[in-house]
């Protein structure tokens, strides 16, 4: 049970996806300029991010590995999480109308985020079991949704700062990003993930 | 060789209808039933999402228009024209509706502002209005960092001189920058005539004061009023007021506004 719990904090805070491994910069830019968005496409990720961990664990142990085919584990894993993301777009349209609106093209692209094909990649590679990877799966989510959340809750307040004009916009949100990237780090010797 | 061509074609294959199989249950059981109507008035709507109709968002307008019944005539963003042919879906009946017009009661531009003190801090006019009167002499005046022109979702305000200028072309008369003026010195009307007189001041203070720290102020001397026997203009508390309904002799008005001694009387 330590060991899961290992996994989902180191998944969440040392080895934040977005602040560490610098993946899914995209939508981090993109939807941190409200807190209420970035709850919502958090925990759409988050969705995500678990389902597509436990299917591609199946699918890659249960599939690929017993017919030798494991070189199609990159055309898998994408058909898999672009599924999970049609699926979330549909639920978001019925359950929230204005989420689905606010999200816009951001909620599509998560397909395309790579910190949830990482994720699926990371997890072969370090040959986790079934219930570890679902761990990595929500740790990994829970830790975009916070980085997702810490960035709009800044972002938010920079609306009063008077920044120089070639640095608005998105230039002082990655140098924000930049700063956090540094906070991060001092996670970085609690555990070894 | 062949096996393995086999095995991943029919892996692949295999994977795609089971995915599509459960998407396509989802799509049946997460059907979204939306009236085709609401969808032909949203894109009717102008789609800024300003507000002034009173519902969330434009979409949300459509939807209580259809399910509810709301006027219409509540979007002021919107042509006569395009109005009409909202009618036409809703069936219900037209009417004429006066265009509204955002009016900047104040006309004192950069160099017109008498400073009580420099001003440094956050640029926006609501954090400079808590400040000692934003370091200007004039408590009631524009403080000119623009607010209103940031808050205008049509682009119809751009600040000019320290000024906000209300481009009538493009203005709807939502009230978003009424909101946005911490003093208060915007105002939203009916322009029911060609032009729309106006007096371009809120100060409320008195002659001399007003002679000492402005220009450009109205000093409440009342010779709109005087002159005016169809009670076009009203002083009261320093400042004078326009009836808006009272504008239909365009040329007396101008005249009138001719008079004014220290030209406050604008025309939009």
């Amino acid at each position: 049970m330590s060991e899961l719990i290992l996994i989902l904090i180191a998944a969440s805070i040392t080895n934040n996806f977005v602040l560490t491994y610098f993946l899914g910069i995209c939508p981090f830019i993109g939807v941190s300029g409200r807190i209420d968005n970035a709850v919502g496409l958090g925990m759409a990720t988050t969705f995500v991010m678990t389902m597509a961990a436990t299917v591609t664990w199946l699918v890659y142990h249960y599939i690929l590995v017993p017919f030798n085919i494991v070189f199609l584990q990159y055309v898998t894993f994408i058909l898999v999480i672009a599924s999970f993301v049609q699926f979330v777009e549909m639920f978001i349209r019925k359950v929230s109308p204005p989420l689905y609106k606010a999200l816009g093209i951001f909620l599509p692209l998560i397909t395309t985020n790579c910190a949830i094909l990482g994720l699926t990649l990371f997890m072969v590679l370090r040959d986790y079991s079934f219930l570890e990877s679902i761990f990595f799966g929500l740790g990994a989510g829970l830790g975009f949704t916070l980085a997702l959340v810490i960035m709009a809750g800044i972002r938010e307040e920079l609306v009063f700062a008077d920044i120089p004009e070639p640095l608005q916009g998105t230039g002082i949100t990655l140098i924000v990003a930049g700063m956090l990237a540094l906070a991060f780090m001092g996670f970085g010797g609690i555990i070894s993930g | 060789m062949n096996t393995l061509m086999v095995a991943s074609v029919l892996g692949m294959a295999g994977l795609a209808v089971l995915f599509a199989a459960v998407l396509a249950f989802a799509d049946k059981r997460l059907k979204l039933e939306e009236d085709p109507a609401v969808d032909k008035i949203s894109h009717l709507l102008p789609g800024v999402n300003c507000g002034a109709c009173g519902y969330l968002s434009c979409h949300d307008f459509a939807e209580h228009i259809v399910k509810e019944g709301a006027d219409p005539r509540k979007c002021r963003a919107i042509s006569n024209d395009i109005r009409e042919e909202l009618f036409k879906i809703t069936g219900g009946a037209g009417g004429t509706v006066y265009p509204r017009i955002a009016l900047v009661h104040c006309a004192a531009e950069s160099k017109d502002k008498k400073p009580l003190a420099e001003y440094k801090g956050v640029m926006t006019c609501r954090a400079a209005d808590l400040v000692f009167g934003a370091g200007m002499q004039c408590v009631y005046g524009c403080i000119g960092f623009g607010d209103c022109a940031a808050a205008c979702p049509f682009g119809a305000l751009t600040m000019v001189k320290g000024l906000p200028r209300v481009d009538p072309e493009k203005c709807t008369g939502c009230g978003k920058c009424v909101q946005a003026c911490p003093r208060g010195i915007i105002s939203i009307r009916e322009k029911r005539y060609e032009k729309l007189f106006y007096v371009a001041c809120s100060s409320h203070d008195d002659i001399l004061r007003v002679k000492q720290i402005c220009a450009v102020g109205c000093i409440g001397c009342g010779i709109c009023a005087k002159l005016s026997r169809k009670g076009f203009f009203e002083v009261s508390d320093n400042l004078s007021l326009p009836d808006y309904s009272k504008q239909e002799d365009q040329e007396t008005v101008r005249g009138l506004a001719g008079k004014c001694p220290t030209k406050v009387i604008k025309e939009i």
